[in-house]
């Protein structure tokens, strides 16, 4: 260790100790600590956004000719108005254009990343997966060679003429398909549902290793059940751009299904009578009060979830330091005495 | 005064002191407490399994130094599975203190273990502010919202960034944040661009992000320091967050302890003022 990594260890061993010495009373040490803090971040901040904002993606540009970046460097610029009574009207300018970006960008995401998903899920029964099996099945796929630039097109020719070939730049659809029987010892509640998988299979002649890869769960499989009472599952793909080059055989096996129902309808009671104790606009009387009050049992079970958790990063932070303390920190004493 | 009457009045730096003194001594006295592993983080594990070995991956260092007892354990547990894999790792953050410069020293360390050459089989994208625009810009150009990387390296000079030019060339993000820009990796980057994810959390943010490996928008999740010492054993390198759980498990059953001392204590004394006003 040199002589300045010794002297970084014991400044952060000396900051560390003065943030503690606050659990035993207020003290000048403690305060000095954290006013270095704080005047370190603030230093740091301005310091970065100046660098990675300000000089990378305004005035470099700008000089190499990007010359209508000028026009939010403006906008930017206008925000220091405010600091004028008379002119900060002309900072709303700007205000409203992030304002639109924002609620622009953020609606969108919210709705369709956030909300819909969520209230989806919600919705739906939670299954738990019994067991996965291999069903005597007749698959009507055959196997596909994934070629991309790096692949012997010569070599691929000579060990396997008869493989349908799929170009990773420019893949067309590959339909999976396969007809078996569903077993007949599924309960009320239960289903099975098919796994597609593409296995890569393992050939040092030509591509030196593929790992197994499961394409797609149970989602976007089609089941059309014959007339004969046998299922066909059918499945397309056309999106091969993570896949190795390489040999891929096609699979199709089936997983048992429980649904949880008790779990699903606890969580649609949870959710239903939470909204409803912040539903405001009716007194909580009869069966909405009911209701009202069974949704604060379910707040206050998910804030003592939330405290329990809060206890255990708290005192993670406390492990970390101490850790520093006991390793590195008194680890460095011998190196000094 | 008798027992439960002091118990009331006992001066909270007593309790500092008990933890304090919990946290020190299993660092000291190590305890082998067993850790078991949640579905959770096996899920984590199991998903990244299945990324084909070699392929490209991000691992977001979303945290402040503040949570590195949590957060950093999980990164280098995952810097162990990508570079076992071969995977290609991008390292970027969204949080300006700190973030970057965690995200190059603890790759670095890994990469020299597993000797791995900058700009080939890694690359640190460092900072950029806004992560909403970066997030949904990434999609489109991930050089356009970083024109160089960390040091100031042109992209186009880093051979592994000349193969990625947005998400749809990467197989797998790996989220690690103590706050909320993990909503907007699931809001922007899965729901837009549909990459799989698993998000490392800290233990304060982890009830929140359940619901999303129940909807399927996270594929795993690592909660706190027991999250990151479940990694740590399933990847098979047991370090800090497995070193640490000990004293955490201390200092729970210390805390339970002294809640039940509290409620008791509370309660006798209660009984006893109401005899007092009788």
């Amino acid at each position: 260790m040199t002589g300045i990594e010794l002297f970084q260890l014991w400044l952060m061993a000396f900051v560390t100790l003065a943030l503690f010495s606050f659990m035993y009373k207020d003290n000048p040490i403690y305060r000095i600590a954290e006013h270095i803090f704080a005047g370190l971040t603030a230093g740091y901040q301005v310091g970065l956004i100046w660098d990675t904002v300000i000089l990378q993606q305004l005035w470099n540009p700008m000089i190499d000719g990007e010359w209508w970046l000028f026009i939010p460097g403006i906008l930017g610029f206008l925000m220091f108005t405010r600091f004028s009574q008379k002119f900060s009207w002309i900072s709303r300018m700007s205000l409203a254009f992030v304002m639109g970006v924002t609620a622009g960008i953020f609606i969108i995401s919210q709705l369709h990343g956030l909300v819909l998903p969520q209230m989806q899920d919600t919705m739906i029964a939670r299954t738990s997966v019994d067991k996965t099996v291999e069903l005597p099945m007749t698959l009507q796929s055959e196997s596909i060679f994934i070629v991309d630039s790096t692949t012997d097109m010569a070599l691929l020719d000579s060990l396997y003429p008869e493989v349908k070939r799929i170009d990773k730049a420019n893949p067309e659809e590959y339909i999976f398909s396969a007809t078996y029987t569903e077993p007949s010892d599924k309960g009320m509640l239960e289903y099975y549902a098919p796994i597609c998988s593409l296995i890569g299979v393992q050939d040092t002649t030509i591509k030196k290793e593929i790992a197994a890869m499961e394409v797609h769960d149970d989602n976007g499989i089609e089941l059309t059940t014959n007339s004969d009472g046998t299922i066909t599952a059918t499945y397309s793909y056309s999106s091969f751009e993570k896949f190795n080059s390489g040999l891929y055989q096609p699979k199709i096996a089936v997983k048992k299904m429980s649904i949880m129902l008790i779990l699903s309808i606890i969580i649609v009671i949870g959710v239903v009578s939470t909204l409803i104790y912040f539903y405001f606009s009716h007194e909580h009387v009869g069966a909405l009060g009911v209701t009202a009050k069974v949704g604060i049992w379910f707040i206050m079970i998910s804030f003592g979830a939330h405290f329990g958790y809060t206890v255990m990063g708290r005192v993670s932070l406390l492990i970390g330091r101490v850790q520093f303390l006991v390793e590195d920190w008194v680890g460095s004493f011998n190196q000094l005495f | 005064m008798n027992f439960w009457e002091k118990m009331e009045k006992m001066d909270r730096r007593w309790v500092y002191l008990m933890v304090g003194l919990s946290v020190i001594l299993p660092f000291i006295f190590p305890l082998d407490l067993p850790i078991s592993i949640t579905p959770e983080a096996q899920s984590v594990f199991d998903e990244v399994e299945k990324i084909p070995d070699g392929s490209t991956v991000m691992l977001v260092f979303d945290y402040y130094p503040s949570t590195i007892a949590e957060c950093e354990p999980m990164a280098i547990a995952a810097l162990h599975h990508f570079f076992r894999k071969n995977c290609k790792v991008i390292t970027l953050s969204n949080i300006p203190l700190g973030g970057p410069s965690m995200a190059e020293a603890v790759t670095r360390d890994m990469a020299e273990k597993y000797n791995k050459v900058y700009g080939v089989d890694f690359v640190n994208l460092g900072y950029k502010y806004g992560y909403v625009a970066v997030l949904s810009g990434m999609g489109q150009s991930i050089k356009s919202i970083f024109p160089t990387d960390n040091s100031g390296t042109p992209l186009e000079e880093l051979p592994l960034m000349t193969n990625v030019p947005n998400y749809d060339s990467v197989a797998f993000i790996f989220e690690i944040a103590d706050n909320a820009t993990a909503d907007y990796w699931v809001s922007i980057v899965y729901a837009q661009y549909g990459v799989p994810m698993v998000c490392g959390t800290t233990a304060v943010s982890a009830p929140k992000y359940y619901s999303f490996v129940a909807s399927g928008q996270f594929k795993g999740l690592l909660g706190g320091m027991k999250g990151a010492a479940e990694y740590e054993q399933l990847v098979g390198h047991n370090a800090a967050a497995v070193t640490g759980m000990s004293a955490q498990s201390l200092v729970h059953l210390l805390i339970i302890f002294l809640v039940i001392l509290g409620n008791i204590s509370f309660f006798l004394g209660r009984k006893g003022h109401k005899k007092e006003l009788v």
